[in-house]
């Protein structure tokens, strides 16, 4: 076996595999002259970040990104130029360390609220040779004009500048976000603006480029603009973060800082990603719709669209906009509406109360075997040919569920013959249940308050056609009271079995 | 020929760095174009590595502002690229010893003559160091390259630029793209990337002395 290795101050693992597809990955880009992948919408179908090079794996995964403590309590000459660095220069050091802290945390837990796989993590076992640096130093490159600036480097703690490609071909592991803090003064001199630099720098510790800029960042765009059009906005674009009145004061990451952006370093693994769009559980390479949430991944007709993308839900080449039953679960889209469901999901249906849609949410919402919605009584929410008062009035004082069981002798209303279930003809529209107006007992013609009548052959309620059981009621037996079987769709009910287990 | 192979790519990137220094060296008039072509053939011809960078941008909101952010304003004419000198900057740096890495990161140094003084800049013809961030490196590989700012481009040497700097307690200036403009044709022009901002649409295509005024009329 390969031996492993330790990355970062928290121990992860990263397996020799990883190194040997970092390795050839590396290759790769070397091979392909690390050009960056830019340019990626319209449309902004990139969907990709927090695939830093130095926490690739091979399955998604959480990993923890640990952080320096943020070094502005210290001052001296590092670089011998004989200008005193840290935190204000060593002049107030107490009084830095409360400007930056807050702002720093607030950073830290706003990229961390995001749907990602990685996370910042501050502990006390830090490894100075890896790991995240947040710094603040009085000013960066002692100019007060630079806010910050992001350094990157590879797993041999070379800086990402001095290999061939730079940043946009440099395999990085690792890196520092220095901030100054004698530039964060006037009109950045407030506490989000503070926050705005660290989130900024963070992001490009994790792979973004700026924002709201064409690719060689020759031109700068208004925030929520680039060379390409409009694109959302974002906390890599300078002109979203500058404070008013000229920036937009943007002190918060985006959603298409996650899940979206334009402009990104170079990523060999840039084929993998797991990120999660519409935050619906599902990362977007494995989403049959990453637009929109939809956890159940419904799909009736089984293509590559899941349902809440679908154009043509149910498959039947009919536009779900013209098509009255659009998802293919046999409740028409008026009834789904107006029962409590939605009508473009397949998934979702109005509540039920039979056999496998007992005991659970059927409608998409926290409750269970609720009754329907007010309303709802004039609508055939069970798909079963009949409306609510229609089948409240049938199965009267049988203890039947009516609208909310389209199946079995006890909830289909056409299904007049009872037999046991597996038996002949069990939960079936035949020639049975048009006999059973005749015989064993001759229900046909009769009218309430004489020996044979029973409302449940009288499927169509207060018919005045002669008496209250007719020809109307055999009629509604075959075609449904709706005279629109639902349930059969698309053809007649006559001869179909119930397709849902009572 | 192993030696030279690992060697020649450094003994090419010296001597463009030497050669670009040699001939940036003066300041005479009629050395200006000469000097543009030299410089911009070695800069052009080494390929550049940006380093991100966020600028203090919002500064140049409105002139009063950068004025203030700045506090040294001239009109003044770079003479020449004496060289560059190396800042250690990142962890490594801020901890010595820690065993971190740090970047030698290169940075140019400049020597800017004073033509037109604005506002607490020293008197007409001084000379001020000026650095700026970037210079030219021998990348791992063994071949040339230069590391840039994101946003900002190299001083031309003989060119003649207003400045919105600020002078360090070492005395040398150091200032920000969004506040320099060149002069190039007796009006003020802001570096790519930064006419957009407010300061450089008030003073685009303004002459030396349309500029004087108005920053010594500014609160």
């Amino acid at each position: 076996m390969l031996p492993s290795q330790t990355f970062g101050g928290v121990g992860i693992r990263w397996p020799a595999r990883l190194l040997a597809l970092a390795a050839i990955a590396a290759a790769v880009a070397i091979l392909g002259g690390g050009s960056p992948d830019t340019e990626a919408h319209p449309g902004h179908p990139q969907k990709k970040l927090f695939l830093g090079h130095w926490y690739h794996t091979d399955v998604p995964q959480e990993v923890d990104l640990t952080t320096s403590t943020f070094f502005f309590g210290l001052s001296g000459d590092y670089d011998g130029d004989t200008i005193v660095d840290g935190c204000d220069g060593g002049v107030n050091q107490t009084s830095c360390v409360l400007k930056w802290q807050n702002p720093f945390q607030d950073a830290i837990n706003d990229w961390n609220a995001q749907p990602m796989d990685v996370d910042f993590i501050q502990t006390g076992n830090q490894n100075p040779a890896n790991d995240i640096w947040i710094i603040t130093m009085d000013e960066v490159f002692h100019n007060p004009g630079i806010l910050g600036v992001a350094m990157l480097y590879n797993s041999s703690g070379t800086w990402c500048g001095d290999v061939e490609g730079g940043y946009d071909a440099c395999i990085f592991r690792y890196g520092d976000a220095l901030h100054g803090d004698d530039s964060h003064s006037g009109p950045y001199g407030t506490a989000p603006v503070r926050r705005a630099t660290v989130l900024h720098e963070i992001g490009h510790l994790i792979n973004l480029r700026h924002e709201s800029v064409n690719p060689p960042e020759t031109q700068l765009y208004p925030c929520g603009l680039d060379d390409t059009g409009p694109i959302p906005v974002s906390i890599m674009s300078y002109d979203c973060i500058d404070p008013p009145p000229g920036g937009a004061g943007l002190s918060t990451v985006q959603d298409w800082d996650t899940c979206g952006v334009n402009h990104k370093y170079f990523d060999p693994l840039t084929a993998f990603s797991d990120c999660d769009s519409d935050v619906d559980g599902h990362v977007d390479q494995l989403d049959n719709c990453s637009t929109v949430p939809n956890p159940n991944q419904a799909n009736f007709d089984t293509d590559d669209t899941g349902d809440a993308c679908d154009p043509d839900i149910d498959g039947d080449t009919i536009l779900n906009a013209s098509d009255p039953e659009a998802d293919g679960d046999r409740v028409m889209n008026t009834d789904e509406t107006n029962c409590g469901s939605n009508p473009n999901d397949s998934s979702q249906r109005p509540e039920r109360v039979d056999g496998v849609f007992a005991g659970v949410s059927d409608d998409g919402d926290p409750q269970v075997d609720e009754v329907l919605p007010p309303g709802a009584d004039d609508y055939d929410c069970d798909g079963d040919g009949y409306i609510g008062t229609t089948e409240a009035a049938i199965f009267f004082g049988s203890g039947g569920n009516g609208n909310r069981d389209p199946c079995g002798n006890n909830g289909w209303p056409a299904d007049l013959f009872a037999s046991t279930p597996g038996g002949f003809q069990y939960n079936t529209l035949n020639v049975q249940d048009l006999g059973s107006f005749l015989t064993p007992v001759r229900h046909f013609q009769t009218s309430s308050g004489e020996p044979n009548f029973s409302p449940r052959w009288d499927l169509v309620p207060g018919s005045s056609f002669g008496e209250h059981i007719n020809v109307q009621d055999l009629a509604a037996m075959v075609a449904g009271s709706t005279g629109f079987p639902a349930m059969t769709l698309p053809g007649r009910a006559f001869g179909q079995m119930c397709p849902w287990a009572p | 020929l192993a030696f030279l192979g690992r060697f020649l790519p450094i003994a090419i990137a010296t001597a463009a760095l030497l050669a670009f220094v040699a001939g940036c060296g003066s300041g005479d008039d009629s050395a200006e174009d000469a000097d543009d072509r030299r410089n911009s053939s070695v800069t052009s011809d080494v390929p550049v590595n940006e380093v991100p960078v966020r600028w203090a941008s919002a500064n140049a909101r409105d002139l009063s502002t950068l004025l203030r952010s700045t506090g040294t304003v001239f009109v003044g004419r770079v003479t020449a690229l004496n060289g560059q000198r190396t800042q250690q900057i990142g962890r490594g740096a801020v901890v010595p010893g820690n065993g971190g890495p740090s970047a030698s990161f290169p940075i140019s140094e400049y020597e800017i003559t004073v033509v037109r003084p604005l506002r607490g800049a020293p008197p007409e013809g001084s000379t001020l160091p000026l650095e700026q961030p970037g210079g030219l490196i021998t990348r791992t590989d063994g071949t040339p390259g230069r590391i840039a700012l994101a946003g900002d481009e190299p001083f031309g040497v003989g060119k003649t630029y207003l400045i919105f700097g600020s002078l360090r307690e070492d005395g040398v200036l150091t200032t920000a793209p969004f506040g320099r403009f060149t002069f190039d044709d007796g009006a003020a022009s802001p570096l790519e990337g930064w006419a957009h901002l407010p300061v450089a649409q008030h003073l685009t295509g303004r002459s030396i002395e349309d500029v004087a005024r108005e920053v010594q009329d500014a609160p």
